[in-house]
C-alpha cells in the first residue's frame, strides 16, 4: 500500500511541476505579447538617513502604451531598518480603492484612474510611502515593490500589464558625518568610541514608556538626542516645562521637581535643528495611584473591561466535575475483552 | 472511605457516561477558553497616543458625502418619510433608498388587456425624497403579485417578458419627463436576493438572479425618453465574489454594484474594499465601477444597541475605515423606526444617538494629514480644510464599555494662537514650539471632533 502511495506522489509531482512550468511560460510570453509594458520604480534610487530620519519614497510609473486603470501595490522592506508610518496615492491616481495599510515589513495600497474613460497613461506618482529609519545598516536596506503588485490596463483582460520594477535602497547611518555615502576618514574612525546602543543623532524617549508600568509621581524620563543639543521636555496634563542638555554620548534625563499627579500623562521632548526644524519625540505614562487617589478607571489610559459571564462559565464547568466526581468516583474502564490469538 | 451514591457501575455504563459528559461540557470549556482568550487580549489591548502631523499634506481627499445615504426598508408603507420630513431634510441626504415598491405600493394590475401600471401611491414618497434634497434609490422589489408565480412576491413571473416590462415602466415614470422626470437615479435590481425571506434566489437554475437581472437590464433597454439612470446588483446580504464575478462577466448592463454589511467589526469594511479591489482587478472594465453598500449596520438584526451610543460611535468608526477609499454611498439602516418599536430595539436613526453623528462628518471634508498612534479602540482622522486642523476620535467598543485617556499631539503646527474648539467649547491655545498636546477623556462609545484653526501668527 505504502509503495503504492509513493508512485502515485512521485507521479503527481514529475507530472504536475512540468505542466507547471509550462504554464509559467506561457503567461510569460503572453505577457511579452503584451502592449508595450508598464514598469514601477521606488524612487529615488537610493537615500541615505540618519536613524530617527522620516522621509518619504514613491513609487512611479511608467505606464508605456497601456491605459492603466487600477493598480495594487505591495511593497516590502526590512522591519527591523525601516517602518512605513504611511502610504497614500500619488498625483497620478485619484481613486484610492482600497485604503493604504501599513505592518511590519509591508505597505499596500490599491490606486486607481478616475473612471474608466480617463484611464491613466504616461508616467508619474502611483503612490507616497512614509517611512522612519529606524536602525543603522551595515549594507544599503532594500525597498522593493513584491511580486503579488498588479497593474490593470484597459483591454488586456485579466493579464498583468506589469513586467518589470526597480527598487530602491536606503542607508541609514548613525553618525551625522557619515550620513553621505562618501568614505568616513581613518582618523574619525579611530578616533571613534563604540557606538552607544541607542542612537545619538536622533531625539528619543527611551523611558518612560506608554507599554510600561504604572511609575512612581517622580519618574526619570531619559532619552537619546544629538551630543550637545538642548531638549526642551512638557510634561502634561499640568504642564510642566524644562529644558536639559544631552551629554557627549547623547544621553539626556529629566525628573520632575513637582510630583506628578496620578493618573496618566504625556511628555512631549523636542530639539531645534541648526536649520529650525523641530524634531518631536513624545511618549505617555501613568502615574501609579497613591492611597489617596480616588481611583477612577475612566481616567486611568490602561483600557478596563472584563465579563461576568466567563466566570459563570467556569464555576458551572467545575461544578459538574465536582458532581461528576461524586458521583462516579469509581471509574472503571470495564473489563478487558479478549481477542484471542492472532 | 470514598462516598459512592450509585454503587460500582461497569464499564460500559461509565464509558457511555463519560462520552455524554465529554459531549455536554466540552464546547462550554471550548466556550470558557475562548471568553478567556478574549478577555486577556482585551485587558492587553493597545491604548491610543495620537500624533497628527500638521505639515504633511498628501493627496489623499476626505469627501463625506458617500455618508449622507439612508435607508428604509418594509416595516410600513404608504409616505412613511413625511411625518419626519424635516428631521431628515436635517441631514442633508444625498441618496434615499427605498425597496417593496411592487408589494407596498399596487403599482401592477393585469387585466385582460394586459398590464396596468398606477405609480399614483408610490409618487408621494417619491416627492418626499426629493423633498429633503435626495435622489431616490430604487431597489427593484419584489416581485408584482400579479405577475409573480402563484402571486407570491419572492417567486420569479410566469412570463419573464412581464419582469421587463414592469422595470421598462418603472424607470421611465420615475426617471422620464412624463412622470418624475429625475436625474441619476440608481435602479438596484431586487433586495437581498440570496436570502430565504426574500426568495432564495441562486446564479443558476430556475431562480437564476442573472435571469432577474437580465429580463431588467431588457427592461431598462426598453426605458425610452428618459434621463439618465444607472442600473445595478447585486444587492446581497454581504459582500460575495461568486456574485460580483458572476454580474461582471454576465456581459449585461451594469452601472453599479451593490451589497450589504452588517459587520460587527468597523474593519472589515476596509478589508472588503480590498477584497473587491483585488477581485476586480482582474477585469479592467469593471474595477472602476462605482460600489454601493445600500445597507449598512453592525447587526442585521433588531438590537437595543441602535438606539444607544454603541450605534453613533460604531457608525463614526465605519466613517474613519472607509474616509479615503469609500465607496460611492454607504446607506445606514434606516431613517426612522417602523411601527410598534416598544421594545426599543428598531434599527432608526431619527431620535437617537447615531443622528447627531453625521454632522461631525460633513465637517472633516478636506486633504488627509498623515496620522499615528491608533489603539485598539480608540481610532482617528486627521484632515486639514484651509487652514483648520480637524481630527476626528472615535472610541469604539464592540464588546464592553472601553474608556480612556487619549494623548492628541499635534506637530507642526505655525507658532501662533489657535482657536482651539472640542466638544462645543472654543478656547484660545497658544502654540510656541510648533507643537499642541492635548489628553481627551474619551468615554464609553464615544465620539469627539476637535478643530484647530490659527488665530494668528508670531
Amino acid at each position: 500500500m505504502k509503495k503504492i502511495w509513493l508512485l502515485v506522489v512521485s507521479l503527481l509531482i514529475f507530472g504536475i511541476l512540468p505542466a507547471l512550468i509550462y504554464l509559467v511560460g506561457q503567461r510569460q510570453e503572453l505577457r511579452n505579447k503584451a502592449a508595450p509594458a508598464t514598469t514601477l520604480a521606488v524612487t529615488p534610487a537610493s537615500l541615505a538617513k540618519k536613524m530617527g530620519d522620516t522621509f518619504t519614497m514613491e513609487v512611479t510609473i511608467d505606464t508605456g502604451e497601456n491605459q492603466v486603470v487600477a493598480a495594487e501595490l505591495h511593497l516590502t522592506y526590512d522591519p527591523t531598518k525601516l517602518e512605513a508610518q504611511s502610504i497614500n496615492n500619488g498625483t497620478l491616481f485619484s481613486n484610492i480603492l482600497a485604503s493604504g495599510t501599513v505592518e511590519a515589513g509591508a505597505a499596500s495600497i490599491t490606486v486607481g484612474a478616475s473612471n474608466a474613460k480617463e484611464p491613466v497613461k504616461g508616467t508619474g506618482t502611483v503612490a507616497v510611502i512614509r517611512f522612519t529609519a529606524l536602525a543603522k545598516t551595515d549594507s544599503p536596506t532594500a525597498v522593493k515593490l513584491a511580486s503579488n503588485t498588479f497593474v490593470g490596463g484597459l483591454g488586456e483582460g485579466a493579464v498583468n500589464v506589469l513586467v518589470s520594477t526597480t527598487p530602491a535602497t536606503v542607508t541609514i547611518t548613525q553618525d551625522p558625518a557619515q550620513s553621505t555615502p562618501t568614505p568616513t576618514p581613518i582618523a574619525t574612525i579611530s578616533a571613534q568610541t563604540p557606538p552607544p546602543a541607542t542612537p545619538s543623532a536622533t531625539l528619543v524617549i527611551v523611558s518612560p514608556t506608554s507599554e510600561g508600568a504604572p511609575t512612581v509621581d517622580k519618574p526619570v524620563i531619559r532619552g537619546k538626542a544629538a551630543p550637545g543639543t538642548t531638549v526642551t521636555i512638557t510634561i502634561y496634563s499640568t504642564p510642566q516645562t524644562a529644558t536639559v542638555t544631552a551629554d557627549s554620548s547623547g544621553n539626556w534625563s529629566y525628573t520632575p521637581d513637582t510630583p506628578l499627579e496620578s493618573g496618566p500623562h504625556n511628555v512631549v521632548a523636542s530639539v531645534t535643528d541648526q536649520n529650525g526644524q523641530t524634531q518631536t519625540a513624545t511618549t505617555a505614562f501613568v502615574v501609579a495611584s497613591s492611597e489617596k487617589a480616588i481611583g477612577g478607571a475612566t481616567e486611568s489610559a490602561i483600557p478596563v473591561s472584563g465579563t461576568v459571564e466567563t466566570t459563570l462559565l467556569l464555576l458551572l464547568l467545575g461544578s459538574a466535575c465536582i458532581v461528576f466526581g461524586l458521583f462516579f468516583p469509581h471509574w472503571s474502564h470495564g473489563t478487558h475483552e479478549t481477542h484471542g490469538d492472532h | 472511605m470514598t462516598l459512592s451514591l450509585t454503587g460500582r457501575v461497569t464499564g460500559k455504563t461509565m464509558s457511555v457516561i463519560s462520552f455524554v459528559a465529554l459531549i455536554i461540557f466540552l464546547p462550554l470549556l471550548l466556550l470558557a477558553a475562548y471568553q478567556t482568550a478574549t478577555i486577556i487580549s482585551r485587558a492587553t489591548g493597545k491604548p491610543a497616543n495620537i500624533i497628527v502631523d500638521a505639515g504633511s499634506i498628501t493627496n489623499e481627499k476626505v469627501d463625506p458625502a458617500f455618508m449622507r445615504a439612508f435607508a428604509q426598508g418594509g416595516e410600513e408603507s404608504g409616505n412613511w418619510l413625511a411625518p419626519v420630513q424635516k428631521e431628515v431634510a436635517a441631514l442633508k441626504p444625498k441618496w434615499i433608498r427605498i425597496d417593496h415598491i411592487y408589494d407596498f405600493y399596487d403599482i401592477v394590475k393585469k387585466d385582460a388587456d394586459g398590464l396596468s401600471f398606477d405609480f399614483s401611491k408610490l409618487d408621494p414618497l417619491i416627492d418626499s425624497i426629493s423633498a429633503t434634497g435626495a435622489t431616490p434609490v430604487i431597489s427593484l422589489s419584489y416581485m408584482p403579485p400579479a405577475i409573480a408565480r402563484e402571486n407570491k412576491v419572492i417567486n420569479p413571473p410566469t412570463n419573464w417578458d412581464d419582469w421587463a416590462l414592469v422595470v421598462q415602466r418603472t424607470i421611465e415614470h420615475i426617471s422620464g419627463p412624463a412622470g418624475k422626470n429625475i436625474p441619476d437615479v440608481y435602479y438596484e435590481v431586487w433586495n437581498e436576493p440570496d436570502h430565504e425571506q426574500f426568495g432564495g434566489w441562486k446564479l443558476s437554475g430556475e431562480k437564476s438572479y442573472l435571469t432577474l437581472y437580465r429580463y431588467a437590464d431588457q427592461g431598462a433597454a426598453q426605458a425610452k425618453n428618459t434621463r439618465p439612470f444607472f442600473l445595478g446588483g447585486p444587492a446581497t446580504t454581504g459582500l460575495y465574489k461568486n456574485w460580483i464575478i458572476k454580474l461582471v462577466e454576465s456581459g449585461m448592463r451594469l452601472d453599479f454594484l451593490s451589497w450589504h454589511s452588517y459587520l460587527d467589526d468597523p474593519r472589515r469594511f476596509t478589508q472588503d474594499q480590498k477584497n473587491i479591489a483585488s477581485w476586480l482587478i482582474s477585469y479592467p472594465e469593471a474595477v472602476l465601477l462605482p460600489k454601493l453598500i445600500t445597507e449598512f449596520g453592525f447587526t442585521g438584526a433588531k438590537d437595543v444597541r441602535y438606539g444607544l451610543p454603541y450605534a453613533g460611535a460604531y457608525t463614526a468608526a465605519v466613517f474613519r475605515e472607509l474616509a479615503g477609499a469609500n465607496p460611492l454611498a454607504l446607506f445606514a439602516f434606516q431613517l426612522k423606526d417602523g411601527p410598534n418599536q416598544e421594545k426599543g430595539d428598531g434599527w432608526g436613526i431619527i431620535g437617537k444617538p447615531r443622528y447627531h453623528v453625521y454632522p461631525f462628518f460633513d465637517r472633516m471634508a478636506g486633504t488627509r494629514l498623515i496620522l499615528t498612534g491608533e489603539g485598539t479602540w480608540v481610532s482617528a482622522l486627521a484632515t486639514k480644510q484651509g487652514a483648520t486642523v480637524r481630527v476626528l476620535l472615535v472610541n469604539f467598543d464592540a464588546n464592553g464599555n472601553h474608556s480612556e485617556t487619549v494623548p492628541l499631539t499635534v506637530t507642526n503646527l505655525p507658532n501662533g494662537t489657535y482657536s482651539y474648539r472640542q466638544d462645543g467649547n472654543t478656547s484660545e491655545v497658544i502654540v510656541s514650539e510648533g507643537l499642541l498636546t492635548k489628553n481627551i477623556l474619551m468615554s464609553a462609545q464615544s465620539v469627539f471632533l476637535i478643530e484647530l484653526y490659527p488665530v494668528s501668527h508670531r
